[in-house]
């Protein structure tokens, strides 16, 4: 009977500290993976962005390149299939897409999206990953840090987002944006060169 | 002015009323279209020319994604990505707008009535995915109609024509030198849709009997009018194996 009681506690102590456990660990790590961010400028990547959806026999594929500068700059640049580039500079965020004119800015309200997927993004890079107004972050196991929704009416549209970092500090190997179980779309970086000089009007002009 | 005056009064302008519609009746009824002439009639029992016909429809279950580059009505343009998946033989198909960025618009599968499994404004309307149906449906699959004529057009063209139960009628029409396009006129013979499908490489051989255009365009006409071009960017033969479900 007392061998029972004592397995009993054991057991509670263990729930117990288990789930007190990966938030002093998460709280101690994501502030580490914030100072190691610290010391990065600028960022130059390659992009795969694979769309997975059930229905699909073969993911939707695209390519590109992606450019990053301390504090709110970014060039999200997709080079095919479709080429199309999303500027962001200081804030004001930009898109040209490629038409039978030539790279034709588009002021439709994909911009806006776009706008707060950016600002997201900057977030990211710079190792904020707890700043964003819009999403909670828990940092798991394998460097890897699950972003959720705060507002009901958003988590409709994305389910949660998670960042993948590489043992490199300041690298991201990939991230996922889940919409549902069966509709995720997951971006893979290679080639990424950190703190290399970025002249500013790339992130202003095409 | 006596009673019977006045009886007689209302009459006329009863009359005078009733001549009117029939005259604004007579009137839209005549100023309906003219269908283009079909040259010579093909009265054999199987017409050579619709074999010719059924070349732009697609006859087995395909993957196909397309970067959409729409002008609407307020002359606003938009890209998207658009990935279709189509069942011929069962006539259902499987529709997904996508932003290039990867994020689903609409996601919707016409089986008979058409069923909308995601959206998000402003793509988030029954009437918008109906539409966009009713242009898949017109662009790949066989009009639903029966064939009333076939035969060649003023230029030689090879043209079958279908009248469909509603009065709507498709003419399919197949040039010699390649590419094909199809006219949607209303009951009235006015002109609803076209599309003109272009083959960018030339087509030696026809993958599995089917015959995947490389670019087309979609132009509905009339005041709401609007312009889809789609440029192929992949497809995929779909087979029971990779064929995922049927809606």
């Amino acid at each position: 009977m007392r061998r029972k009681q004592r397995f009993t506690f054991l057991f509670f102590a263990f729930i117990m500290f288990s789930g007190l456990l990966p938030v002093a660990w998460a709280n101690d790590d994501m502030e580490k993976l914030k100072k190691e961010a610290e010391g990065i400028i600028s960022v130059r990547a390659e992009f795969i962005q694979r769309k997975h959806m059930k229905i699909l026999a073969r993911p939707l594929v695209s390519r590109g390149i992606v450019l990053f500068k301390r504090p709110k700059s970014v060039r999200w640049e997709y080079l095919e299939p479709v080429k199309s580039i999303l500027l962001m500079d200081k804030g004001r965020v930009r898109r040209f897409i490629e038409s039978d004119e030539g790279m034709v800015e588009d002021t439709g309200a994909g911009v806006q999206i776009m706008q707060f997927v950016l600002q997201e993004i900057t977030f990211w890079l710079s190792g904020n990953f707890d700043q964003s107004p819009n999403f909670s972050s828990t940092l798991l196991a394998g460097r890897t840090i699950v972003l959720q929704p705060k507002e009901e009416s958003f988590s409709n549209v994305i389910e949660r987002i998670e960042l993948k970092l590489s043992d490199i500090p300041g690298v991201m190997d990939r991230v996922t944006i889940f919409e549902n179980k069966d509709t995720y779309t997951e971006y893979t970086f290679s080639n990424t060169k950190l703190n290399i000089a970025i002249d500013d009007s790339l992130f202003r002009n095409m | 002015m006596k009673k019977t005056d006045c009886f007689q009064s209302q009459i006329d302008f009863f009359l005078m009323w009733k001549l009117s519609i029939l005259l604004i009746i007579l009137g839209i009824s005549t100023s309906c279209a003219r269908l283009p002439d079909i040259y010579p009639p093909d009265s054999s029992p199987v017409p050579k020319v619709k074999l010719k016909c059924d070349q732009p429809f697609l006859k087995n279950k395909w993957q196909l994604v397309h970067s959409i580059k729409a002008v609407l009505p307020n002359d606003q343009k938009e890209v998207m990505i658009g990935t279709i998946i189509l069942a011929p033989e069962k006539k259902i198909i499987h529709c997904v707008i996508t932003s290039i960025e990867g994020i689903v618009l609409l996601e919707t599968v016409y089986n008979k009535n058409v069923t909308i499994n995601r959206a998000i404004p402003p793509f988030d309307s029954a009437d918008i995915a109906a539409g966009l149906m009713n242009d898949v449906r017109l662009i790949f699959l066989k009009p639903e109609g029966s064939l009333i004529e076939s035969g060649l057009t003023a230029n030689g063209s090879n043209i079958c024509r279908y009248k469909k139960d509603d009065g709507m009628i498709e003419d399919v029409i197949v040039p010699q030198e390649g590419g094909w396009e199809i006219n949607q006129y209303d009951s009235c013979f006015g002109l609803n849709r076209t599309v003109k499908a272009e083959f960018l490489t030339k087509h030696e051989s026809v993958e599995m009997n089917d015959n995947i255009p490389e670019r087309l365009e979609l132009t509905a006409h009339g005041f709401l009018g609007y312009k889809l071009s789609f440029d192929l960017i992949e497809s995929v033969r779909l087979t029971t194996r990779n064929y995922q479900r049927e809606p």
